[in-house]
């Protein structure tokens, strides 16, 4: 009995106590992950946002998209039958934070790029039971008339920065997620996917982010970018970026 | 506590503390048979420990006794699903329309798979039951006997296949072009007329629209005769694609053919060769098919 007296006559280490008991779990269940070689999957084809689909992230987060729909398709028969194969860690290497979910109200929006057309977007984006008329999800017509402002994406890639580089960048890219020039063009990068194809900045953003690249005028008004184009580019690209021929779910088991 | 301090009203050990003076607190046992269950339990997880992944060992998981990933389990329930299945999708591959409406077995299969295919994939566009969104909304009704890019089994399956306008290698393509605009090839007034020329083929009118200058612009400077050919009638096999605009289905609306000719048309259809299998390509054409639109 004796022996926790100290603790019941102490408050300061009694707080303390707890502190260290209730850490135990987690520093057990959540350290190890960040040390297991194996949590993430070796793919091909991952590649950092572009500053339009990281603007089209952005307003899925400002908009609260996450509180319907799930970027995690779970590994489950019925899921990959409908949704199409698992979530893979890699898939989620970029995202600050993830959208993994655990309710839906909508369907999974893990795979969703390339399922739809653009018209279909902007349509179900201006007024969903327009053309799905079980749909309970709202408008979100504005995103049409609202101009993004491409000049503060800069910053926006050096923050991201810190996410992958907590001490900051070396002078030569060395495990950046966003390099010098991204971040010197992000602004013209942003205008450049939503415009024309086959434009020479449409052809430097190509070459500066690899991968599979959409560029095109997704909200069809070639004269502006508005968050529209970046909601459209965002969700046309969701889960398309991993070369799933080249990755072997065999040995990726766990 | 060197000795045991017994409460002599319950028999019942104390705490050894007291509050006030005399005030002490029992310190009753735990029930033997809860004391059971937790120990039980703690010997569980021991067991549960050891036969499941569990623990990190260095930079590797431990991956348990029973190697159990959730992964694997799911690899096997589709590979389990995909063996049972693959009698009747090969069946169904081989299978030529006549065939399949010859075996009802075979008929329901492909319709049943076909149907959970179109649910996952087609209906956001083309509707609960594949009856379009509504008349005019740009996304059509599969139902009717209207079909842009052919309606026999193997139109179908191409066309899910290349999709339309899709940038897929193959897609199925053309181009409603803009005719209007500062730098049209016709006029306002004229897109007017055609419009009221196309409208009258099916009996319809359109306000201060002259026919007669519309059937010269669409046979003449609007060249819309090339796909829609010269009796409105649409594309033909060598140029497919083109509606009938003799009919009073209206893709985009009756109300929007003004609109329709001054800023193009040119509607996109994904291409699903990526995402569904041949064989669920055919089931699924085999639902829109038995649909009420197949020919």
């Amino acid at each position: 009995m004796a022996t926790h007296d100290i603790f019941e006559k102490n408050s300061i280490l009694l707080a303390i106590g707890i502190v260290i008991v209730i850490s135990i779990a987690g520093l057990i269940e959540i350290v190890p992950l960040y040390f297991i070689g194996s949590t993430i999957e070796k793919v091909n084809g991952m590649r950092p946002y572009t500053p339009l689909e990281l603007a089209g992230r952005d307003i899925y987060v400002r908009e609260g998209c996450y509180l319907c729909h799930s970027q995690m398709i779970r590994p489950f028969r019925d899921e990959v039958e409908r949704y199409g194969h698992y979530s893979l860690a890699a898939e989620s290497a970029y995202d600050h934070p993830f959208q993994w979910g655990s309710k839906r109200t909508g369907p999974d929006l893990a795979r969703v790029g390339n399922k739809y057309s653009d018209k279909w977007h902007r349509d179900h984006m201006n007024n969903p039971r327009s053309i799905v008329p079980e749909s309970v999800m709202p408008g979100y017509s504005f995103l049409a008339k609202t101009e993004i402002d491409a000049s503060r994406y800069a910053a926006h890639l050096r923050a991201l920065n810190w996410t992958a580089q907590p001490n900051g960048v070396s002078k030569n890219d060395t495990g950046a997620m966003y390099t010098k020039a991204m971040i010197a063009n992000a602004a013209a990068d942003m205008k450049a996917q939503a415009g024309e194809t086959d434009s020479d900045e449409a052809e430097a953003l190509q070459k500066r982010y690899g991968g599979k690249l959409n560029v095109r005028d997704f909200d069809g008004n070639p004269d502006k970018v508005t968050e529209l184009d970046a909601m459209i580019a965002y969700l046309q690209m969701l889960g398309t970026l991993v070369d799933f021929k080249t990755y072997n779910a065999k040995a990726n088991l766990r | 506590m060197a000795h045991k301090e017994i409460d002599h009203i319950t028999g019942t050990e104390t705490t050894g503390h007291a509050w006030d003076g005399d005030l002490k607190e029992l310190n009753t046992p735990l029930p033997k048979w809860w004391l059971t269950i937790f120990w039980i339990t703690v010997v569980w997880a021991i067991g549960y420990m050891a036969y499941y992944p569990s623990w990190v060992i260095g930079d590797k998981n431990y991956e348990g006794y029973s190697k159990w990933t959730a992964r694997a389990d799911v690899h096997k329930a589709l590979e389990d699903a995909q063996a049972r299945l693959a009698p009747s999708f090969a069946k169904l591959q081989g299978a030529s329309l006549a065939d399949i409406r010859n075996d009802a077995d075979l008929s329901r299969f492909a319709t049943k798979a076909g149907k959970a295919v179109f649910g996952d994939n087609c209906v956001a566009c083309n509707g609960t039951g594949a009856n379009g969104v509504f008349n005019g909304s740009g996304y059509p009704s599969l139902v009717d006997k209207d079909w842009l890019w052919g309606g026999k089994l193997e139109d179908i399956i191409e066309t899910i296949r290349v999709g339309i306008r899709s940038g897929h290698d193959d897609e199925r393509l053309n181009t409603m072009a803009a005719y209007g605009g500062e730098d049209g090839q016709l006029t306002a007034e004229q897109i007017r007329n055609v419009a009221g020329f196309v409208l009258s083929l099916s009996g319809s009118t359109l306000e201060g629209a002259d026919i007669n200058k519309g059937k010269a612009v669409y046979l003449d400077d609007g060249g819309c005769n090339a796909c829609h050919g010269d009796e409105g009638k649409g594309g033909t096999a060598d140029v497919p694609g083109a509606p009938n605009l003799t009919d009073s289905i209206w893709l985009f609306g009756k109300g929007n053919v003004v609109s329709s000719i001054t800023h193009g048309r040119n509607a996109v259809m994904p291409a699903w060769d990526k995402r569904l299998t041949p064989a669920q390509i055919k089931a699924v054409a085999v639902y829109v098919h038995s649909r009420g639109g197949g020919q």
